[in-house]
């Protein structure tokens, strides 16, 4: 594998409705170019080809890997093929960049890190809030000490069915029938962004407890979460509620995210990402009975993928390692994972417990994957 | 955030009357009016004044009225001026200015408590011409606020004691403070011999202890008044009150943030307590947590020591009885923070979220910034209340707020603000977080 090559060959292995934000990170980079596309679904292909001026495009992903010129693949499947393509890739020698979540199943997400450990490829996992400007502005801060000690950190989520672009229902009903796996789409799927960033602030997670209720039969909010970290006193909170009439303006999907980070010199608040619910500054510092607005960083929830995406191939020619690794989306996996079975039953569990035959007892599943249709 | 006009007020209760038709009837009563000779106007705003009296005692329209008074009888220039201010105009003016005081400006029963229950009369029934007589005794900075509450507002015969024995049946009402020498056998015997009492949210030691002030005050019947001073704190009261009209649909979510902050008050931070730190009064808001939410079913909690000079942080969430509600109570100590008060620099915000939208409270005692109090975020609307609608934001307004309210339940007409099931929740709540803490699940309270 060469990482000095000058600009990479990205193959990109499914492009449903979430590539959207990928395609723009190509355009006018020099570190790498979209070259080539799979996915399953011929129309869709044919409509991105089209959209997307590339010629090279296969229903077949062995196709693509088996392409010489391609040096990065993006995996952006449903969560269940993740593995097997991942895998697929890394012995194939290539680096893969996978979207969030790793897998559903720890073991799945074992073979990939095995996997990327023996190839020649790096293995990433493409989760883009840790790349999004006031997130990022806020972790330097906070490692500058800015606001002393910290003490805490909140998310919230609100979510919204106005405010935003239509989301295609099939989407819907899919994020809705996972649910029933314990990957409800507000703690596990995009919960997965918050719980990466409380990881991407303060480390690794000790314990988690509390409550998650069910609305309208299959949506996972409200909910009540909190947590304590190993290697810090930092105690962690979210909480989710579900405000369906709660007009929040997106370009994307209409949701509410905060963060409120106390420490013992001062509060750093962050007032959105995907969705605008007020017109504050995106992050404010409050210190010594001041408050500065940050008024200078990018909103666009773009911005974090294309950051995401471009860290990657530079990444690889300073052969260092991006966000998130393996490891990092594994421990991730088992934190959505204890805080929805430690609900479920009323209980406090450690993430480092969580195994699949816990998860399988729980949600009733086969310990055995299920093959994929791809 | 945007401010949008305030729904207009109802102008009366039976049929609407539009708003037109009342602007044009009363630009016609003031131009009449500024016709009337001297005697006829007098002896009309003698009798305006005689009935702003009986409503209220004290009041700006009131001085108005004596200014208006004064300047007709004795000041013949100031006579004229004022008659051909309603005389001597382009009629769209007086017809715009009436317009927009019916619209805007007419009181608003906004600033009045949000009444949760009725309460029962007082047994001892303080005759309307009688100051009642009120014992007070505890130690503390609210305590010290009600006495000059009270001692301000001369409707009552105040008398400070130190000692328990001082309690006697000859005080009508008994205000009760933080107080290691009291007993529940006492409050039981004042209630028994119709003493009203206001007992001090942390002056009773634990849950069976509220628990059995509050059957007993009901097998009495005898008034029993919690005084916590959120339930005063004009903005608190609003957030109730926009709870209760559902303005954010079905509440689903509360989170208070409690913080004592070492810096930015008038008075030092009292000592927080190493581990037994949830009776600190910049933490001990968990009737505030049932006040907003109702009684809880289940807590989770994670304590961490609690540092006057390192800092430190816990979190008690919980599960409401309300279907689909839950709470979170987060409390940090930070040391080098700092909080502007006029008093102690202790921080409180509280996000609510619904099914249509969110209420934020931006302050408690300690003023973080200069943010409206409530700010309110609904549908496709952002509207906040603050000064522009009169939500007084002083700190002091909690304690002669209080004082009017104990004054209006011995006086027989007495509203409760909070229900006994959210002050027993409370108590259990604030009973069962250290035993949660050590849990390794969810706990039943």
């Amino acid at each position: 594998m060469n990482h000095d090559k000058q600009c990479f060959n990205v193959g990109m292995i499914g492009v449903g409705d979430i590539t959207m934000l990928h395609y723009p990170a190509y355009q006018n980079f020099d570190h790498a170019r979209l070259a080539a596309i799979c996915d399953v679904d011929p129309q869709l292909l044919a409509q991105k080809r089209a959209q997307w001026g590339i010629d090279n495009a296969t229903t077949d992903y062995r196709q693509l890997l088996a392409n010489p010129e391609i040096d990065i693949v993006e995996v952006n499947t449903p969560h269940h093929l993740h593995e097997r393509i991942v895998v697929d890739a890394l012995q194939a020698g290539k680096h893969v960049a996978c979207q969030k979540p790793i897998a559903t199943r720890v073991c799945e997400a074992d073979a990939m890190i095995a996997a990327a450990k023996t190839s020649k490829g790096m293995l990433r996992i493409l989760e883009n809030f840790v790349f999004y400007p006031s997130y990022v502005k806020a972790k330097e801060l906070l490692d500058a000490g800015e606001i002393g000690e910290p003490l805490t950190i909140r998310f919230k989520l609100g979510s919204s069915l106005f405010g935003s672009r239509w989301i295609p229902l099939k989407t819907e009903l899919w994020h809705l029938a996972e649910s029933e796996y314990g990957r409800g789409q507000a703690v596990f799927d995009d919960g997965y962004h918050k719980l990466s960033l409380a990881m991407y602030f303060f480390g690794e997670i000790e314990c988690v407890k509390g409550f998650i209720d069910r609305s309208f039969g299959y949506i996972d909010e409200p909910a009540q979460l909190i947590w304590r970290y190993k290697n810090t006193s930092v105690l962690g909170s979210f909480d989710i509620a579900f405000s369906p009439t709660l007009f929040t303006k997106s370009d994307y999907f209409s949701a509410d995210e905060r963060v409120e980070i106390v420490g013992t010199r001062g509060i750093i608040s962050l007032t959105c990402c995907t969705g605008r619910l007020t017109d504050e500054a995106p992050l404010i510092l409050y210190r010594d009975g001041k408050r500065t607005m940050f008024d200078d960083l990018e909103t666009d929830w773009q911005v974090s993928f294309t950051a995401a995406i471009r860290d990657f191939p530079i990444a690889i020619k300073q052969q260092r390692q991006t966000l998130l690794s393996g490891e990092r989306a594994l421990a991730i996996l088992k934190f959505a994972y204890a805080l929805t079975i430690g609900a479920k039953n009323g209980i406090e569990l450690r993430p480092d417990d969580i195994t699949d035959e816990l998860v399988a007892q729980e949600f009733s599943l086969p310990i055995t994957p299920k093959s994929g249709s791809y | 955030m945007n401010v949008e006009e305030l729904r207009p007020q109802e102008i009366n209760q039976g049929k609407p009357l539009s708003l037109k038709l009342v602007v044009t009837i009363s630009v016609g009563i003031l131009q009449l009016a500024a016709r009337l000779p001297d005697w006829l106007l007098l002896a009309t705003l003698r009798v305006v004044k005689f009935f702003i009296t009986l409503l209220k005692q004290d009041g700006s329209e009131l001085q108005m009225v004596d200014d208006l008074i004064s300047i007709l009888s004795t000041d013949p220039r100031g006579n004229t001026i004022i008659r051909r201010l309603f005389l001597d105009n382009r009629p769209r003016q007086l017809q715009a200015l009436i317009h927009g005081v019916i619209k805007h400006q007419l009181p608003s029963s906004n600033h009045a408590f949000v009444a949760i229950a009725a309460v029962p009369s007082p047994r001892r029934r303080v005759k309307p011409w009688l100051a009642p007589r009120i014992a007070l005794i505890g130690k503390g900075f609210d305590c010290q606020k009600l006495t000059l509450a009270y001692q301000q507002t001369h409707r009552c015969h105040l008398t400070v004691i130190d000692s328990v024995r001082e309690l006697t049946k000859e005080f009508d009402a008994w205000e009760i403070g933080p107080s290691p020498q009291l007993s529940l056998d006492l409050l039981e015997d004042a209630l028994a011999t119709g003493i009203t009492l206001s007992l001090h949210y942390q002056a009773l030691p634990d849950p069976e202890a509220t628990c059995r002030i509050l059957e007993l005050a009901s097998g009495h019947r005898t008034p029993l008044r919690i005084f916590y001073p959120y339930l005063y704190f004009a903005p608190v009261q609003r957030l109730k009150r926009l709870i209760e009209s559902d303005e954010i649909g079905e509440l689903a979510t509360v989170r208070i943030r409690a913080t004592v902050a070492g810096k930015g008050g008038l008075l030092t931070p009292e000592p927080i307590p190493k581990t037994d730190y949830l009776a600190h009064p910049g933490f001990d808001h968990f009737l505030l947590l049932t006040y907003l939410g109702g009684p809880m079913e289940q807590i989770a909690v994670y304590l961490n020591p609690m540092s006057q000079d390192h800092g430190g942080q816990a979190l008690i969430s919980g599960k409401y009885a309300a279907p689909g509600r839950y709470g979170l109570l987060e409390l940090t100590s930070a040391p080098h923070l700092f909080i502007r008060s006029p008093y102690f620099p202790y921080d409180l915000e509280a996000e609510l979220a619904g099914s249509n939208g969110i209420i934020w409270l931006r302050r408690g005692m300690g003023d973080r910034c200069y943010l409206a109090p409530i700010t309110v975020r609904v549908g496709k609307r952002a509207y906040s209340l603050g000064v522009e609608s009169g939500v007084p934001q002083s700190w002091d307004v909690v304690y002669t707020t209080a004082v009017e309210h104990f004054l209006g339940i011995l006086a027989g007409r007495g509203v409760a603000l909070i229900n006994d099931a959210d002050i027993r929740s409370a108590a259990k709540i604030k009973g069962a977080v250290m035993a949660a803490a050590e849990q390794k699940s969810v706990v039943m309270v």
